[in-house]
């Protein structure tokens, strides 16, 4: 296991070069501006590694014209996403009979709360090997995961926006060292989150529902095996904050209507860093997830990434060198210690 | 919008060129130029169904959840018209809903290669289906069990190559595929062909959907296998909600249990990128 203090070390100097680091993006979008359309007055006033960027005109612009300038920054792929600040507009400047620039949006592209690309258990599509220690043998294991957020409203709430959906996930585990790979473990989750932003803080919590299925195959190849059958509903909190290059997050859940009976804190934290464009126009991301939970008496579970990025729009495609080292998140063997090296392939809407 | 989605406006629209490669050329593109089968139940799809289910074995109450997406990879301008690449992969989990026991998994993963020119669109798709039983199925008293058991391995490999043409609200499509390896051994040939008519902003920003999928194998005779779906769909560019009723008349398609007939009314609600 990493030492705990070397981590500390690692996350003040990623920290630290995040803070004294040139915004890359900020300086790129309004660059842009100043070149296409000075007479705006429009102030980049902030920007992420995400190709987050938030614009404050001098004046109010009406819907045709920030259509314009999102279409003139889109077309830089390096911005997937715009957000306005004219807090003090003035509904007059609108043509009557036209929605103010804050409403609600029917299946909006649901990128508030960004996910969490190094928490195992982030509903996302991914391929997965892993080399795994653990249990009574290594095995060389594939990893499926097929998932996403499916938003259905955004909607303006207080200074910042926010959106409701869905969120689901199945998680399949296979033994490639056996004849015909055989499934070992499948976790299912769903949940109903809300997500919310205000600049750079942005916040999930919602309910979810948790369950595991063992195998056909492993169940046929280990006959009396004694299954668990873990399932539990979660209710969950996330905070999280934007710097530059580095996104920090934070918070936890509470386990209820456990099967079988589980504590129900559990807590995590990490750090997402990326550097925008770092590669023949590809992004170097690396994020860190740590868990721990009341049940398993707060040893922690690390889950560490680093790879590249290449980005198009709000389309992602990441392939990451990947390291674990805690409590197996494969539901089964939930109180198992796990340890695997690999690499995944990783697409996000 | 996905290219293929195209509402009434545009698709009566000339000259039938497709959209400049630059808005759909490249890595990541947006996708996708040949357009999912809306009434296919293995059609890669997030989606959560209710089926009132009536198989050879008894009735039951049956959950079916799906997640699944169709990812673009690469496209391009190409002979007239756009080619593009991508990777497609789904899970199709049955759950009997009277004791939530997980019945079967279907997992597919393919790797389609889609072409446009105008309002003919084609794919030829390289994929694999492997299915598992649920493990509250293997588990459980024989005796209480919905279906009967019967956990031999059912995995296929499979090359499928389809046409479809586009009118103003009707889209036609055809085709099949071949199974080249299988466990256990199963007839080779199938055929698939289907018909979606959609009515864009029929009731406010509503679309009227309604879509047929017809699927006839050897293995079962060539009798049809029949998926028809009707509701409403809401679109905003690449993103779809769908609700749909259901009726399904045919061979099941839950990998498993392929050689029980299945009938089920239900509906479903769909969500696709």
């Amino acid at each position: 296991m990493p030492p705990r203090p070397l981590f500390a070390v690692l996350g003040l100097l990623l920290f630290a070069e995040a803070a004294l680091a040139d915004n890359f993006l900020r300086g790129y979008a309004q660059a842009v501006i100043d070149l296409e359309a000075a007479a705006d007055s429009i102030e980049v006033i902030e920007a992420d590694a995400r190709g987050r960027v938030v614009l404050a005109p001098e004046e109010c612009l009406n819907d045709a014209r920030r259509e314009q300038i999102e279409s003139m920054l889109r077309d830089r792929e390096l911005v997937s996403r715009i957000e306005w600040r004219m807090r003090d507009c003035e509904p007059l400047r609108l043509a009557e009979g036209q929605e103010p620039v804050r409403k609600t949006v029917v299946l909006p592209a649901g990128d508030l709360f960004r996910p969490l690309i190094a928490d195992p258990r982030q509903p996302q599509t991914a391929l997965h090997y892993q080399y795994s220690q653990g249990g009574e043998q290594d095995f060389n294991a594939g990893a499926v995961s097929l998932g996403e957020y499916l938003p259905f409203f955004e909607f303006a709430l207080g200074p910042g926006n926010a959106d409701v959906g869905i969120e689901a996930g199945v998680f399949s585990l296979f033994n490639l060292d056996a004849s015909s790979n055989d499934l070992v473990n499948t976790d299912f989750l769903i949940g109903l989150p809300l997500h919310y932003r205000d600049g750079a803080w942005s916040y999930l919590t919602g309910i979810y529902h948790y369950s595991s299925h063992l195998g056909d195959e492993f169940i046929l190849g280990n006959p009396g095996v004694d299954r668990v059958n873990l399932s539990y509903e979660l209710f969950r909190f996330v905070a999280s904050r934007d710097y530059d290059r580095l996104r920090v997050y934070g918070g936890g859940g509470y386990l209820f209507s456990t099967q079988p009976s589980l504590d129900p804190i559990a807590l995590q934290g990490g750090a997402e860093y990326r550097i925008p464009g770092w590669f023949r126009g590809l992004d170097l991301v690396s994020a860190l997830d740590v868990q721990s939970a009341e049940e398993l008496d707060w040893e922690p579970d690390f889950s560490v990434l680093a790879g590249l990025s290449q980005r198009r729009e709000e389309r992602e495609l990441r392939l990451m060198l990947e390291y674990f080292n805690g409590s197996s998140p494969n539901g089964q063997f939930f109180d198992q210690r796990l340890r695997y090296v690999g690499f995944g392939l990783f697409y996000e809407f | 919008m996905p290219v293929d989605r195209i509402p009434i406006e545009r698709a009566t629209a000339q000259p039938a060129d497709p959209p400049q490669a630059e808005e759909i050329g490249g890595i990541l593109p947006p996708g996708e130029l040949f357009g999912p089968l809306i009434a296919d139940p293995r059609q890669p799809v997030f989606s959560l169904q209710y089926q009132d289910s009536s198989s050879e074995v008894q009735d039951f109450n049956a959950g079916l959840a799906s997640l699944g997406q169709y990812l673009p990879i690469y496209a391009s301008r190409y002979a007239g018209g756009q080619i593009e690449f991508g990777i497609q992969g789904a899970v199709f989990a049955l759950f009997d809903l009277n004791d939530l026991d997980l019945l079967n998994s279907d997992f597919t993963v393919g790797l389609p290669v889609g072409y446009r020119r105008g309002d003919w669109s084609y794919r030829t798709m390289l994929y694999h289906q492997s299915s598992h039983l649920g493990d509250d199925l293997l588990l459980d008293d024989p005796d209480e069990q919905a279906v009967e058991v019967d956990p031999d391995d059912f995995s296929f490999e499979a090359v499928e190559a389809l046409a479809s043409y586009r009118f103003s609200r009707l889209r036609l499509y055809g085709g099949g595929g071949y199974i080249f390896h299988s466990d256990p051994d199963l007839e080779e040939p199938y055929g698939q062909f289907g018909a979606e008519y959609r009515i864009p902003q029929s009731a406010g920003e509503l679309d009227f959907l309604t879509a047929a999928d017809i699927h006839t194998w050897r293995e079962h005779d060539w009798e049809p296998d029949v998926s028809i779906l009707i509701g409403l769909a809401r679109q905003r560019e690449q993103r779809e909600l769908r609700f749909m009723l259901e009726l399904y008349d045919g061979f099941s398609r839950n990998g498993l249990f392929y050689a029980e007939r299945l009938e089920y009314i239900g509906f479903g609600v769909f969500y696709s990128y």
